[in-house]
């Protein structure tokens, strides 16, 4: 072997665990921000549900998506074609969501791209993303697809991440 | 008779030759250099993206693969009727609209027509429009910033209702899509 071929195995090889400590470092020790994205992961989650869910399975995971909220929590969202919904309060978003249940036979909610700003004592949390919603009406024409900009506030409530308001960013504006 | 003597080189092995190359210090540069250029080509020349919905209908189908390039935005600008992808909060779902109105110029939609400056715009990639298309609201021509570009979609035989159109900010504008 040259000489100079072991330091530079070495050094690429130091470079390469570099990279990849540094891409699993959420992974090994998460961060606050990760646990934001990961309550957010959670949330899209417990929205989204099959064809196949029975109502038991239905009124199990509503409950555990309006859990993720604040008891005191507020969203406004204007939706294409529906106009503005806003909902205040876990009654009313249980409500909302049995609805929507009533009315998809499929919902596939995913949050794309959130940015995460933390206060400082890391109480409260400022989160701008993309969400796409895909759904599968119970009657024909019924189907839709949306991509909406929201921002999130969350705040830390009992030790869990919740979120407290939703609001729509409009990407063109009128 | 002289007789001379050199070392019959060490073979090296077929394994060390598939996975670091011959002159492994050769194949690191150039393993970087392949990852430098992937990642710029990817970031600022050739962005692939899949169409979702139907609001770029006919022209583009729901579920085809195109490529953006924000670089071509950069060095030719951005004109009238280039289809461009503009961000929202991030790279991973972008809308993808056809800009009608230039920075400075007025624009209105009056029953299904536009208009820039008063003059009616040919628009020959539409196929179909519907007459209920009316914007602004207001009913007055809208003056757009030094940085505004106002993007619709090619599928105006839907209801405007059902269409996400409007004045989109440079800054949010990735790049145009490649032909």
């Amino acid at each position: 072997m040259k000489r100079g071929t072991v330091p530079s195995i070495t050094v690429v090889l130091v470079l390469v665990l570099a990279l990849v400590g540094w891409w699993t470092r959420d992974y090994w020790a998460p961060g606050e921000a990760q646990r934001v994205r990961a309550a957010l992961e959670g949330l899209a989650e417990d929205v989204s549900f099959g064809p196949n869910e029975g109502n038991i399975a239905a009124v199990r995971r509503i409950s555990a998506a309006v859990d993720r909220f604040t008891p005191d929590c507020s969203i406004e969202v204007e939706i294409l074609g529906v106009g503005t919904i806003q909902i205040n309060g876990r009654d009313e978003l249980q409500q909302g969501l049995m609805a929507a249940h009533r009315e998809a036979r499929r919902i596939t909610l995913r949050f794309f791209d959130p940015v995460i700003e933390l206060d400082a004592e890391a109480q409260k949390a400022h989160v701008h993303l993309t969400a796409t919603a895909e759904a599968e009406g119970r009657r024909r024409n019924q189907d839709g697809f949306e991509a909406i900009e929201f921002e999130f506030n969350l705040r830390r409530d009992e030790g869990r991440w919740r979120v407290q308001s939703v609001r729509t960013v409009p990407t063109l504006r009128q | 008779m002289n007789a001379s003597v050199t070392a019959a080189p060490i073979p090296i092995p077929w394994w060390r030759v598939v996975a670091v190359g011959r002159n492994p210090r050769v194949t690191a540069i150039r393993l970087l250099a392949l990852i430098l250029l992937t990642f710029l080509a990817f970031q600022y020349a050739l962005v692939p993206i899949r169409v979702t919905g139907i609001s770029m209908s006919p022209g583009f189908k729901d579920g085809e693969r195109k490529w953006i390039s924000p670089l071509m935005a950069k060095l030719q600008g951005i004109r009238r009727g280039d289809v461009v992808a503009i961000q929202t909060s991030g790279r991973q779902v972008m809308y993808l609209k056809r800009v009608i109105g230039l920075p400075g110029e007025r624009v209105e939609i009056k029953k299904g027509d536009v208009y820039i400056d008063g003059e009616l715009l040919p628009e020959p990639y539409l196929f179909n429009r519907s007459a209920a298309w009316n914007w602004p609201k207001d009913g007055q021509p809208r003056l757009l910033g030094p940085n505004d570009y106002f993007v619709v979609g090619d599928n105006r035989a839907m209801p405007p209702q059902n269409h996400y159109f409007g004045v989109a900010d440079r800054s949010r504008i990735l790049g145009k899509v490649i032909r």
